[in-house]
């Protein structure tokens, strides 16, 4: 039973939350006594049957099987036939059933990411998906962490090969969906390492953002919490991502450079995360001031409470109480960032309690919004170097034709046959 | 009750803490705009008329408030500057708080590239670059130092071991920073709030010159405490002597870098970086 994992149960909260807040199952609810627009209620029972299936999936997380049927019907429920394509759905399920902590979990994984990556689908469904694809291959991640890491990375490359002449915001997009894959990554691999602090900052980062996807997904406006801008917890997540992997390349001997490349990366899709969300929250309505009290509430606690419940959850014997004025870092490192955010309220409220009650909320996001229409990322220098690499290689070619040709071997599959059996002699002397 | 005395005596400490700041200010203010101008040959205003300016500025804000925005952007430059300057008069473990659990580079560098992105929207580009030049400083600092929290134990590691690698990367890291200008200055801010025609009155657009003015000072003391780390933690009114000594000489790179013209080579700042990535690596793998 998933009720003894920490790990699940938090993810089965966030489900239960994203079920409180949907409006389309909300408008359902209603429709059962009243009367609405038939459309719109089917869509509500089929995103109240998608739910369903989503917490039955993550319920039956032992039996690889049915979860795959469980994952698909739910996809199918919330997205329709442009979320889950059966012609490869169906193998990669299939995969994920016959080895769901091995290969096979790479299959989930590209459905999911597909799935979470379908501007169709609803920001509820997408973030269902995500949520799907942490709990069902946190098996995977655990017995195969190096595994999980580069196969998210090489799927979203392989997705946006796919889907880069279509649109530029789907680079940016894509950060979305790799960040937690990334956060839990890290997670596991300093379990293997044996840092039991990194796994917990990890394991709080990848709450925080989850937490606050969910949030925006259901409150439209909430989306300005995943800015990496100091005090909001978008850039919470980005700082403990980094400095768990830094706690990696500091703390273990093979991952010196490889734990700083990690962690850029990390804060890099933070970045790229934070400008989709800016250019998001340009779009918003003004909304009013008891609304932006509550976000700067939720700004300043979420870290905090999601900080809690992780060390609250495996019932570890800590000082708890901690999370509440400083939030660590995986390496050694603090921020007192609840004491920052308490600080600024006190001097905010002083330098400008006469102007708050008069004060009209007049987001000016749209002026964010002029820097975010720059030209889009022009990749010339990268073409640049395909196309002199591709010259490279032509030298390399006719030269190495030239060579081959005073050999005796004109025969290019009397090559391609030498070549083979050197490689499986390396194989088998590797094998030995 | 003793928690009580604390956070009286916390809250005392962080009042004399901004007062020393607030009457320093102008001083800065005047080295970083008046003496290089003075230097060339222009004429320019004395100190008092800085002084009265920001006087000017004080009494406005506590007469009339502030409008809600720029009064939070005001409160994240106090607050930036509180951090950076590092100083300790009643409390030294404040310091510990103040210095080490706040003084993260990336966390005040971010706080000052908000505001920068917040004044100049066009300044986009600009400000992504320095800020992952931070994200490549926060990491050499811990490549070359495990477990360094905050320029207060960047200070304690040097003091314990002197001549490290940590020394030479914070320095490469400094001048790499000392040769980004994130915050706009005043003639190009002046331009942008003309272009949007906002903020409409007179008045509110010398209030943003004003903040960011203190944006700007932020970023020159950030570039002083990452060169001379040493300086940071003292107590008492040495912190003060550390203080204007750290951010003089943040000045001193920054106004040598914008006359001699280096800061317009962009390669530099890669070739700093890298240094700096060099020495973290050697220091890490010679231990």
């Amino acid at each position: 039973m998933p009720f003894h994992d920490p790990f699940l149960l938090c993810l089965l909260a966030l489900l239960a939350l994203l079920l409180c807040g949907d409006g389309a199952v909300r408008v359902f609810v209603r429709g059962l006594w009243r009367s609405v627009p038939v459309v719109t209620w089917r869509q509500g029972g089929c995103h109240m049957a998608g739910f369903l299936m989503a917490f039955a999936a993550l319920g039956v997380v032992g039996h690889a099987g049915a979860a795959a049927c469980l994952v698909a019907l739910a996809l199918l429920f919330f997205g329709g036939g442009a979320a889950f394509r059966p012609i490869w759905g169906v193998p990669a399920l299939l995969g994920y059933g016959l080895s769901p902590t091995g290969l096979g979990g790479l299959g989930l994984m590209a459905l999911c990411l597909w799935a979470a990556g379908q501007a169709q689908m609803s920001r509820v469904g997408q973030v269902v998906a995500i949520v799907l694809l942490i709990g069902l291959g946190h098996g995977g991640a655990l017995a195969h962490p190096l595994l999980w890491l580069g196969g998210s990375v090489a799927l979203v490359a392989i997705g946006l090969l796919v889907e880069l002449g279509r649109d530029w915001e789907v680079l940016l997009r894509s950060c979305r969906l790799l960040r937690p894959l990334m956060l839990l990554g890290l997670m596991e691999i300093s379990r293997q390492q044996g840092l039991s602090i990194g796994v917990e900052t990890a394991f709080c980062a990848l709450l925080l953002d989850v937490t606050c996807q969910t949030i925006a997904a259901i409150w439209p406006f909430a989306v300005c919490l995943s800015i990496p801008a100091p005090p909001l917890p978008g850039f919470v997540v980005g700082w403990m991502g980094l400095h768990t992997a830094l706690g990696l390349s500091g703390g273990t001997e093979g991952w010196a450079v490889i734990g700083c490349i990690l962690a850029i990366m990390v804060m890099g899709l933070s970045l790229g995360d934070g400008m989709v969300s800016l250019r998001e929250a340009a779009s918003i309505q003004p909304c009013k001031r008891v609304e932006w009290g509550i976000g700067l509430i939720i700004a300043a606690l979420l870290p905090s409470l999601c900080g809690f419940v992780t060390q609250w959850m495996p019932g570890a014997a800590g000082h708890r109480g901690a999370w509440f004025y400083r939030l660590p870092g995986g390496d050694g490192s603090m921020i007192a960032l609840p004491l920052f955010w308490l600080v600024v309220f006190v001097v905010w409220w002083g330098l400008s309690r006469g102007h708050v009650k008069t004060w009209q909320s007049r987001i000016r996001m749209d002026v964010l919004a002029v820097g975010m229409q720059a030209p889009p990322l022009r990749l010339w220098p990268i073409k640049r170097l395909v196309v002199r690499g591709q010259q490279h290689i032509g030298v390399v070619q006719s030269s190495g034709r030239a060579l081959l040709s005073s050999l005796p071997l004109r025969d290019s599959s009397a090559v391609f046959w030498l070549v083979f059996l050197g490689g499986v002699l390396v194989m088998l002397g590797l094998a030995q | 009750m003793p928690y009580f005395i604390d956070g009286v005596r916390l809250g005392l400490e962080l009042v004399c803490q901004s007062v020393a700041l607030l009457a320093v200010v102008p001083l800065m203010v005047w080295v970083m705009e008046d003496v290089p101008a003075f230097l060339v040959g222009r004429a320019v205003a004395p100190l008092g008329s800085r002084y009265r300016r920001f006087g000017h500025f004080g009494r406005e804000i506590l007469r009339y408030g502030i409008d809600v925005e720029s009064g939070l952007m005001l409160t994240l430059a106090l607050l930036a500057l509180l951090i950076l300057a590092g100083m300790s008069f009643i409390m030294p473990s404040c310091l510990g708080l103040v210095g080490a659990w706040l003084a993260d580079p990336l966390l005040v560098g971010s706080l000052i590239l908000t505001g920068a992105l917040w004044a100049a929207p066009s300044y986009f580009g600009q400000v992504v670059r320095c800020w992952f030049v931070l994200c490549l400083m926060e990491s050499f600092l811990v490549l070359a130092a495990p477990g360094v929290t905050g320029f207060l134990g960047v200070h304690h590691l040097l003091i314990a071991a002197p001549g490290s690698s940590l020394a030479g990367t914070a320095l490469c890291c400094a001048v790499a920073l000392a040769f980004l200008t994130p915050v706009p200055r005043r003639e190009v801010l002046a331009a942008e709030m003309i272009e949007q025609a906002w903020p409409p009155s007179r008045a509110e657009r010398d209030q943003k010159q004003r903040i960011l003015e203190l944006y700007r000072l932020g970023w020159v003391l950030l570039v002083g405490d990452s060169l001379l780390p040493v300086l940071f933690g003292l107590e008492g009114l040495g912190s003060v002597a550390g203080f204007i000594g750290r951010f003089m000489g943040g000045a001193a790179l920054i106004i040598i870098g914008r006359a001699t013209g280096l800061s317009r080579y962009r390669h530099f700042v890669a070739l700093l970086l890298g240094l700096a990535g060099l020495m973290a690596l050697a220091g890490r793998f010679a231990v």
